[in-house]
């Protein structure tokens, strides 16, 4: 499993502030420090130590020297200790500066003293956390650069192990992160493994002189080191996907449990009416769709047949470096909104409601809008995608009629008032705001889109930003920022993947050798 | 603790921690089914005393990012009033299924819609009180 750092970009600036800045302890000396939570935010084949809260250093807690080095005493750790050691999950991370390079992000190397510093101190902290939490070390250099590397030690059963080299700092397993993403608004991907060197740039020059010309090749770049999920790959999603491969974006997870029907095949940009006549996963579509129109050179994409509101689908998309949220469901929205605090994964939310009025062809009203949340951005429920009952309403039943029939909402609306219209050129007006806001958080191109509700309104045309930029006053979702897998996200069953599932056979209507349907 | 507690979420398990120190030692959970966890609650008051007290509160399992759905009763709640609460009720309905074995059969499908918005574990206790101003409504 590959080892990332994560932190916000208010985050950093503190770190950079109390290392190189005015709060820093003890300005003269060559290097500062501090002790910090971790927390892991585990994915499928991720994992992620997310920077937790500082245990702010008293006089005389850390201090430069000469023969040492940096020194952080054993009273400020025994205080770290305790403090960490009372919050679920959190390990301890050691942060110190290194005064040079002054500028630039390549990632700091440790000395041999740090190593065998960092050692002994960490061994003796990983033996008074319970197991399983994080220890590690990182440094952080004035222009922003960034490397961090994880210890783990083995846990001695008894006296004589504990005496034993291989259970002591000489013993320890050390790791790089080798990659550390700065969260919010914005997104920022470093390199982080001093070992390695950066990866090279992949891309097809050629086939995308059109955008480099608009962000360079280091905005190329950016795009294809991105992983992006896809939740959801109905009228939006599915044109998302084919836009995300065709902008050179490295790799792409997609997931959803649906399959492909005449009912939606008048929105399903790419698909073919032999995959609505086979009945064939969205995912097999989209992941057919996507691969054609990729430009970047070693792109990827993972498939998951499976709902975002489920543990299995959500871990997919823990790998992911930012998510696209179109599963036009509260409970799948609700789980993605708390993934984008708890997880530090920025969520892009694009939808559409219309209003129509059927006798004389005329829209009554209708917005679509996009919407991002996570650190930096308000969340998508204190910006109105969402309410706390919709997501409670998503989890009760297989569908709104279901609902109903329970005996709740009665006398609200009929089954057939809920088919809720769609329309393609809305869904592709969706698609096409929400891969901008994806640059705008990426590359940063447009810094003035980043945050924000966006709405287009149907019945008179115009595109306009929501007063809402920020979560409401009481709204708890900051507070769980970084938390990863100590935050209980409130993934469950979802009743309309469980009832598709008992409902037909996992199966794709076979095509004869000619190529039609049997 | 119960099997079915060892598998509850820990802020639920910790919402009823906090409800059995603060209202009702006995409460205990009974089933989990669909997202929801029934919680019997003995000491639940209701309109006439000569009705037994106690109900199942339909908890989520993503409490409190989600909100309580319906209550589940033994007997036929009765009004303040004259005859039986009718607002929301479904005799012998599928949800009270999980709690039939121990005579559930009678559902009220209270929603949180116009409630006080739940934060954190510790809003159980309000739930309790919400539900027994609920039947005091009819």
């Amino acid at each position: 499993m590959r080892l990332e750092f994560g932190l916000t970009e208010k985050q950093l600036g503190d770190v950079l502030d109390r290392l190189f800045g005015d709060r820093a302890l003890r300005p003269q000396d060559p290097e500062q420090g501090f002790l910090a939570a971790v927390f892991t935010a585990t994915g499928a084949t991720r994992r992620t130590l997310l920077l937790g809260q500082i245990v702010e250093p008293k006089a005389g807690d850390v201090y430069w020297s000469r023969n040492d080095g940096l020194v952080m005493t054993h009273h400020y750790y025994s205080r770290a200790l305790s403090v960490v050691q009372s919050m679920p999950e959190a390990g301890l991370l050691n942060v110190h500066s290194h005064p040079r390079p002054r500028t630039g992000v390549s990632p700091p190397r440790p000395s041999e003293q740090d190593l065998g510093t960092d050692a002994r101190e960490l061994c003796f902290v990983s033996r008074a956390l319970p197991d399983g939490r994080a220890t590690a070390a990182a440094i952080v250099t004035p222009g922003g650069g960034i490397s961090l590397r994880e210890y783990k030690f083995r846990r001695p059963c008894s006296k004589q192990e504990a005496l034993s080299r291989e259970f002591g700092p000489a013993g320890a397993k050390i790791a790089f992160a080798q990659r550390v993403r700065v969260v919010g608004p914005g997104l920022r991907i470093l390199w982080g493994d001093p070992s390695t060197e950066s990866p090279r740039a992949t891309f097809n020059a050629a086939m995308m002189d059109s955008s480099i010309l608009l962000w360079g090749a280091a905005g190329q770049k950016i795009l294809s080191e991105l992983t992006i999920g896809i939740a959801g790959l109905g009228g939006v999603g599915g044109i998302v996907a084919e836009h995300l491969a065709r902008l050179g974006v490295g790799a792409l997870v997609l997931v959803d449990y649906d399959r492909l029907e005449d009912g939606n095949f008048n929105r399903s940009q790419g698909a073919t009416r032999t995959d609505a006549a086979r009945r064939l996963p969205k995912i097999e579509i989209y992941k057919r769709v996507a691969s054609e129109a990729a430009t970047a050179p070693e792109f990827q994409i993972f498939a998951h047949r499976e709902s975002v509101a489920e543990s299995a689908g959500l871990n997919a998309l823990l790998d992911c470096d930012i998510v696209v949220s179109a599963a036009d469901d509260a409970f799948a929205r609700q789980v993605l909104d708390h993934t984008a605090y708890a997880h530090l994964i920025p969520v892009i939310d694009g939808g559409t409601t219309l209003v129509p009025d059927s006798s004389s062809m005329l829209l009554v009203a209708g917005k679509s809008q996009v919407v991002a949340a996570g650190p930096g951005h308000g969340c998508l429920e204190c910006q109105g995608v969402y309410t706390q009952e919709e997501a409670t309403v998503a989890r009760e039943s297989a569908s709104w009629g279901d609902y109903i029939n329970a005996g709740a909402g009665h006398g609200r609306k009929t089954k057939r008032e809920l088919r809720a219209p769609s329309v393609i050129c809305n869904n592709g007006l969706v698609a096409s705001l929400i891969g901008l806001r994806i640059l705008a958080i990426a590359l940063r191109a447009t810094p003035a889109t980043l945050c924000g509700t966006q709405r287009y309104y149907v019945e008179d045309g115009t595109l306009a930003w929501g007063a809402i930029k920020e979560c409401k006053r009481g709204c708890l979702k900051s507070s769980w920022s970084g938390l990863g897998d100590a935050h209980c996200v409130p993934v469950g069953t979802d009743l309309r993947w469980k009832k598709l599932q008992e409902r037909e056979p996992d199966e794709v209507k076979p095509l004869t050798k000619r190529g039609r349907l049997s | 603790m119960s099997d079915l507690e060892s598998a509850l979420p820990p802020p639920v398990a910790e919402a009823l921690a906090h409800l059995r120190s603060l209202r009702d030692g006995e409460v205990r959970t009974d089933a989990i089914q669909d997202n929801f966890v029934y919680v019997w609650v003995g000491s639940l008051t209701k309109n006439q005393s000569s009705e037994e007290p106690g109900g199942w509160i339909r908890l989520p399992l993503a409490f409190p990012h989600a909100n309580p759905h319906g209550l589940v009763t033994r007997e036929a709640l009765k009004s303040a009033g004259e005859g039986n609460i009718a607002d929301g009720y479904n005799a012998g309905h599928d949800i009270c299924v999980p709690v039939r074995p121990l005579g559930g059969g009678h559902y009220y499908s209270w929603t949180w819609e116009n409630a006080p918005q739940l934060r954190s574990p510790q809003d159980i206790v309000g739930v309790v009180q919400w539900y027994e101003r609920r039947i005091r409504k009819g």
